[in-house]
């Protein structure tokens, strides 16, 4: 995307008024730009850069080099919970690729077929969900799972399957598994609303052709519709990857800071927050709170790198 | 009303030449048509008048002042866009005084500008409306409105008819002409159209990648083009051209003879050849020969006189009527 | 064949509905019932017997939702038209006028869009606590519009990219100001992309829980989202009133959204992310 915005600016060539008016050039970009640097760009190289440092025994500041990321990565005490919210952040972010883009798929597939009638009202209510908070989302279907309540309990019951029911969201084995379908369940009307978009761009021209040509209208979807979504599919994944691995909102409402049961829903989000404002007995540690921020950081930016090569490469190439 | 004068003008973008060493001079009052083909730089040409892009070398005069670093709005320019330009979020009548409003006009005053622009143009009644609500024919007397209203030394239309279709042009046509009596208005006017150039221009300036072929009035560049491409450029359908041994014998590289000066006759003439094919124009017939050795050969004649395709024929060009052009193109 | 196929078509997408809006008719629902209501049929609409607004009643006591609203409210609208105006003025400048360091400055603006804001709580904090800016609405205002200026530049950019040059020439050559001309001619035209920017922009502030936990976590600062949030920390077995706070949480913006959803469809189908 950043090399779509500015790459824009460059295919167009304006010539402008004249020599360009250094005033309203300077008034025009000021208030954005100062917002954005002060409040954006400045803390991000700040936090990296307090990443390498450490307070020594005399209460002072000095530079520690990676001696931070090596405690992360290697000292027990911290170590452990780092790989355990890594390999969570992980699985969550599997679940989400694995369940949540396939049922987008379908779904726009289905609202994007000819003539199909109320499909403004199937689009609505599909991505109702997502314009809520999260907060709001995870306390909706802990209320639903609970044994307390009963809700899920009885409808299960209703369709003879009573006995399967577990207080899934409680038990380490299952809580991560079930928090990352809510998420899902909230946000799939996302991707579903993009790669709907894209399908509805692909021209009818080409689907007649193959029509025209004998393939039937599953072939065409598999061999012709899917392909030509591929990148709205790669958009959806790196979204979907960013905001998963600066996830936070979700695990906390439902489980608070400790991620509980013990630990099993910790991701990197709730590890930060633990770790910069410290939880119970432990003292919260900045330095050490932006060594966990740093590395998210480096994840995401090897995300957006592996999503800038593999599409927007492609996308340049059959688009020159 | 001022005379505008234009000194070695260059134009460079991204390493290419859009023009090149551009001299020329525009009297009070006059109308001047630049033509040319796509992309030959008339449009820029306007642009750099207006300020709109800056001179890469050379001046430009207003009065004997040189206006290259004044702001558009300084340069007692107004310009009528191909695509009108009109905001589409006002009403005729604020697209026509948001410049005096920027001026800092007084009410009244912009008051009674708008109001005779608007006589002159007859869209008394369509003043409120806003731009979508108007026709093309409409949307383009608002733009010239607009350029009215601001009392301008000098008018700039950039293709302003290029949008329109073909009778609405004819009429816009006659309605610029009727203007540029009645304001007594420095025109300088740009098309692709040599018709239009043809029937608006007090003279015209035929340009060609980046330079200017040719100045003169349209009789003037019709009767004795300088050259090849103005020859070419000038005039439909265009001057035959025929080259190699006949030229040759001439003294020529090319020679050329326009369809009207070229006379049809049954038993002799300088070429013999078959008809290929008769466009009827209603008063005129364009009748296409093709001429062994010679070439398609296209003659004028009167659209009464009746020839049908595959019909042998003989073509003679009137007398003092034959150009002849050297080989780098220049006329002899 | 076509008609089996149809009514299949309809069936998977009325059946993901309801999974999609169940989870909310039901909280909703319940939330206008009693505890012995909510617990006997959870399923049923409340009857006679049934009603109630105790819950609605125990959040007015216990809590000062019309403050988080309030404040929820500011925020968002400060945020708000400060993004639309300044992220409008930034992205006109880049693509109106021809400068040195404009393709970097682009690119610089672009980062904002993929690298969440959030990695550099750590440094806002502690400037937020140098300002004196902890517990005040401002804080959340300033990183608000940090966060949303580039996605909503990136969009603007696409609208302004379809205005005809033409435009502001003709306005240069009647003599308007490069201000003016902003102003005056192209903040109107980009007035629908305005509408969807603040769509864009107003979701993800009117829902966040990490910065107002972490910047302004004050009684009196609150947000709506972090305050509902609190309130069912703090009343966790009194299921009438939790699901009255949820209530009050989702209609808001529930409604917001069907009032705007053609135009959010619309900005998400319109390409902006192409």
């Amino acid at each position: 995307m950043s090399i779509a915005l500015t790459g824009h600016a460059v295919e167009r060539g304006r010539e402008g008024p004249g020599r360009p008016p250094r005033r309203v050039l300077a008034l025009f970009l000021l208030p954005a730009v100062a917002v954005y640097s002060v409040f954006s760009i400045y803390p991000l190289l700040a936090t990296i850069a307090l990443s390498t440092r450490k307070t020594n025994a005399a209460g002072l500041s000095e530079f520690a080099g990676l001696a931070n990321f090596i405690r992360l990565f290697f000292d027990p005490n911290w170590s452990d919970a780092f790989w355990n919210a890594l390999a969570n952040n992980t699985l969550f972010f599997v679940i989400h690729m694995a369940v949540q883009n396939p049922i987008a798929i379908a779904l726009a597939a289905l609202l994007s077929l000819p003539g199909l009638r109320a499909r403004a009202f199937y689009r609505t209510a599909i991505f109702l969900p997502a314009t809520l908070s999260v907060v709001i989302v995870g306390f909706v279907w802990q209320l639903i799972l609970s044994p307390l309540w009963g809700v899920s309990e009885g409808l299960m019951s209703a369709v003879g399957l009573g006995g399967w029911f577990a207080p899934w969201l409680g038990r380490e084995g299952s809580a991560l598994v079930v928090l990352s379908l809510m998420s899902v369940w909230q946000f799939v009307g996302i991707p579903m609303l993009l790669i709907h978009a894209a399908l509805i761009n692909i021209p009818d021209d080409l689907t007649d052709a193959a029509l025209v040509d004998g393939a039937g209208h599953w072939r065409i979807f598999w061999t012709i519709k899917l392909p030509l979504v591929a990148p709205t599919i790669g958009l959806v994944s790196i979204l979907t990857f960013v905001g998963n691995f600066n996830a936070f909102d979700l695990i906390y409402a439902v489980k608070g800071a400790l991620a509980g049961p013990n630990f099993s829903t910790d991701i990197l989000g709730t590890f930060f927050y633990r770790t910069f404002f410290g939880h119970q007995l432990q003292a919260g540690d900045p330095a050490m709170g932006a060594a966990v921020a740093t590395v998210m950081f480096v994840i995401i930016l090897a995300g957006v790198a592996v999503y800038l090569l593999a599409f927007q490469r492609r996308l340049k190439g059959s688009n020159p | 009303m001022v005379d505008v004068r234009l000194e070695g003008l260059s134009k460079r973008h991204g390493g290419s030449e859009i023009l090149r060493d551009i001299s020329l001079e525009i009297g009070d009052g006059e109308f001047v048509v630049l033509v040319g083909p796509s992309g030959c730089g008339k449009s820029t040409l306007l642009r750099l008048i207006a300020g709109l892009d800056q001179v890469s070398a050379g001046d430009i005069f207003m009065a004997g002042r040189r206006i290259n670093d004044l702001p558009p709005a300084k340069r007692g320019i107004a310009m009528v866009f191909q695509s009108y330009a009109l905001y589409p979020h006002m009403s005729a009548r604020r697209n026509m005084a948001f410049g005096l409003r920027a001026a800092k006009l007084d009410r009244a005053q912009i008051e009674r500008r708008v109001d005779e622009a608007a006589r002159i143009l007859q869209l008394e009644d369509l003043l409120e409306r806003r731009p979508a609500a108007l026709s093309g024919g409409q949307r383009q007397r608002v733009a010239i409105g607009r350029a009215i209203v601001r009392e301008p030394d000098l008018f700039l239309f950039d293709e302003p008819l290029s949008n329109l279709d073909a009778g609405l042009r004819v009429d816009t046509r006659l309605e610029i002409a009727r203007l540029h009596r009645l304001l007594k208005a420095t025109i300088l006017y740009v098309t692709h159209d040599q018709a239009e150039a043809m029937t608006l221009a007090d003279r015209i300036v035929v340009m060609n990648d980046g330079r200017i072929e040719q100045t003169g009035t349209p009789t003037e560049l019709y009767a004795g083009p300088e050259n090849l491409f103005v020859a070419g450029f000038i005039g439909s359908p265009k001057m035959n051209f025929i080259a190699g041994a006949q030229a040759a014998r001439l003294d020529a590289a090319t020679l050329g003879v326009r369809p009207e000066h070229l006379k049809i006759s049954l038993s002799k003439g300088s070429w013999s050849g078959t008809v290929q094919m008769v466009e009827h124009l209603g008063s005129d017939s364009f009748v296409h020969v093709e001429c062994p050795g010679t070439g398609l050969l296209v003659a004028r004649e009167r659209g009464d006189r009746e020839l049908a395709a595959g019909q042998s024929v003989h073509l003679a060009p009137e007398s003092g009527r034959l150009l002849r052009f050297d080989d780098s193109g220049k006329r002899i | 064949m076509r008609r089996a196929g149809g009514i299949a078509v309809h069936a998977a997408l009325a059946g993901y509905c309801v999974l999609a809006l169940a989870p909310i008719v039901l909280v909703i629902l319940n939330s206008f019932k009693t505890r012995r209501g909510l617990f006997g049929d959870p399923l049923g609409l409340p009857d006679e017997q049934t009603f109630s607004i105790a819950g609605y009643l125990k959040v007015m006591q216990g809590s000062d939702m019309g403050l988080y609203f309030a404040n929820s409210l500011i925020v968002t609208g400060v945020s708000l038209v400060a993004v639309a105006l300044f992220g409008a003025m930034a992205a006109w400048a880049l693509s109106a006028y021809r400068f040195r360091g404009r393709a970097a400055l682009g690119l610089f603006l672009a980062i904002g869009i993929m690298v969440p804001i959030r990695l550099g709580t750590i440094a806002i904090v502690q400037m937020m606590a140098g300002l004196s800016l902890v517990n005040t609405l401002g804080a959340l205002v300033l990183v608000y519009i940090a966060q949303a200026l580039p996605l909503a530049i990136f969009i603007l950019s696409e609208f302004i990219a379809q205005i005809p040059r033409d435009l502001p020439d003709a306005a240069r050559c009647d003599g308007v100001g490069e201000t003016r001309i902003f102003f005056a001619v192209i903040l109107p035209l980009i007035r629908p992309a305005l509408a969807i920017v603040a769509i864009f922009v107003m979701v993800p502030i009117w829902n966040d829980l990490w910065f107002p936990l972490i910047l302004a976590p004050g009684e009196e600062t609150r947000t709506l989202t972090l305050g509902v949030q609190q309130f069912i920390g703090q009343y966790v077995t009194d299921w009438s009133a939790v699901l009255a706070a949820l209530t009050l949480a989702i209609v808001p913006v529930a409604a917001l959204y069907l009032a705007l959803s053609r135009q959010l469809v619309r900005g998400l189908t319109a390409g902006a992310l192409k």
